[in-house]
C-alpha cells in the first residue's frame, strides 16, 4: 500500500496490544476470588522487538502474541495467584503506556502533516 | 460478537456481578444469624457462593480476545454443624432438652467475606476507569494533543 507510515502502524499495533493486555488484566481482576485461577498475561515486548528488528510491515501486522499462564507470585491457599495490588499496578502502567502511545500517534501525525505543508 | 469499545468491559462487569452476589449472600446470612425454626432440621444454613472463571469462548474460538470473566457456579448451603444454645424459655426450644438450634452463621466470617467482596468490587471499578480512559484515548487518536 502506498503511503503507509511504518511508525503510525507500529504505534497503533502497540496500542492494540496494550488494549488486549488490559482485557487480560481485567479478566484477572474479575477472577480475584475464583479458587484455582492462574493469572494470565500478554508479554508482547519480545515478539514486538523481533518484528521491529525485521523492519517488516507484514510481520508487524501479523504479530499475535500468545496469552501466557503466569505461575509466578505466591499462590493462595485456594490455588489462586492473583494479587489485586500488583494487578492494579500493571493495569495503571499499561494505561499510561496506552496514553503515551496515543500521544506519540498524534505527534507522528503532526510531523507528517507539517512535512506535507 | 458485539463491538467492545471499552477493553474488558464485559469481563469487569461479570466480576462486579459475582462480587455483588457474594455481598448479597453475606447480608442474607447476617440477617438470618438468629433465625430459628420449630423444626430444628429446617434451621437456616449459611449460604456459600462458588465462583468459576469463564474461559469457554477462548478455547472454542481460539481467540483470547473474549475472556468471559467470572460467574457464580453454584450457591450452596454450608453443611457444618448448627449452633446449639440452652434457652428453655425460647419458643423454638426443644421441649425435652431445652436446646435451641441456631444457624451456623458466624458474623466474623461474614464480615471478612464482605470486606473481601467489596475490595474485589472496588478493584473492578478501578479497572473500569482505566479501561474507559483507554477507550477515550483511542477515540481521540490523532486529534489535537490526544
Amino acid at each position: 500500500m502506498i503511503g503507509t507510515d511504518y511508525t503510525s502502524e507500529l504505534i497503533s499495533k502497540m496500542m492494540h496490544l496494550s488494549v488486549r493486555r488490559q482485557e487480560l488484566l481485567a479478566n484477572n481482576l474479575a477472577n480475584l476470588n475464583t479458587p484455582g485461577y492462574t493469572r494470565r498475561d500478554l508479554n508482547f515486548a519480545g515478539a514486538l522487538g523481533d518484528a521491529v528488528r525485521k523492519d517488516d510491515l507484514n510481520a508487524l501486522r501479523q504479530l499475535n502474541p500468545e496469552v501466557t499462564m503466569d505461575k509466578s507470585g505466591s499462590v493462595r491457599l485456594d490455588g489462586n495467584n492473583v494479587n489485586a495490588a500488583s494487578e492494579m499496578n500493571e493495569m495503571t502502567q499499561n494505561g499510561t503506556l496506552h496514553a503515551l502511545l496515543a500521544k506519540a500517534y498524534s505527534t507522528r501525525q503532526r510531523i507528517l502533516k507539517s512535512a506535507i505543508r | 460478537m458485539s463491538i467492545e469499545l471499552i477493553p474488558g468491559a464485559g469481563t469487569i462487569s461479570s466480576g462486579l456481578d459475582a462480587e455483588q452476589t457474594r455481598l448479597r449472600l453475606c447480608s442474607a446470612n447476617i440477617a438470618n444469624a438468629h433465625a430459628t425454626n420449630k423444626d430444628a432440621s429446617n434451621t437456616y444454613r449459611r449460604q456459600v457462593v462458588a465462583f468459576e472463571s469463564v474461559l469457554k469462548a477462548q478455547y472454542e474460538e481460539g481467540d483470547s480476545r473474549h475472556f468471559g470473566g467470572v460467574r457464580v457456579s453454584q450457591i450452596s448451603r454450608d453443611q457444618s454443624p448448627l449452633r446449639q444454645l440452652h434457652d428453655p424459655g425460647h419458643p423454638d426450644a426443644d421441649p425435652k432438652t431445652g436446646m435451641v438450634t441456631l444457624p451456623n452463621v458466624n458474623p466474623l466470617t461474614e464480615m471478612v467475606d464482605m470486606m473481601t467482596a467489596s475490595r474485589g468490587y472496588e478493584s473492578g471499578l478501578a479497572a473500569f476507569r482505566i479501561s474507559k480512559q483507554m477507550a477515550e484515548k483511542t477515540i481521540s487518536m490523532g486529534s489535537g494533543n490526544a
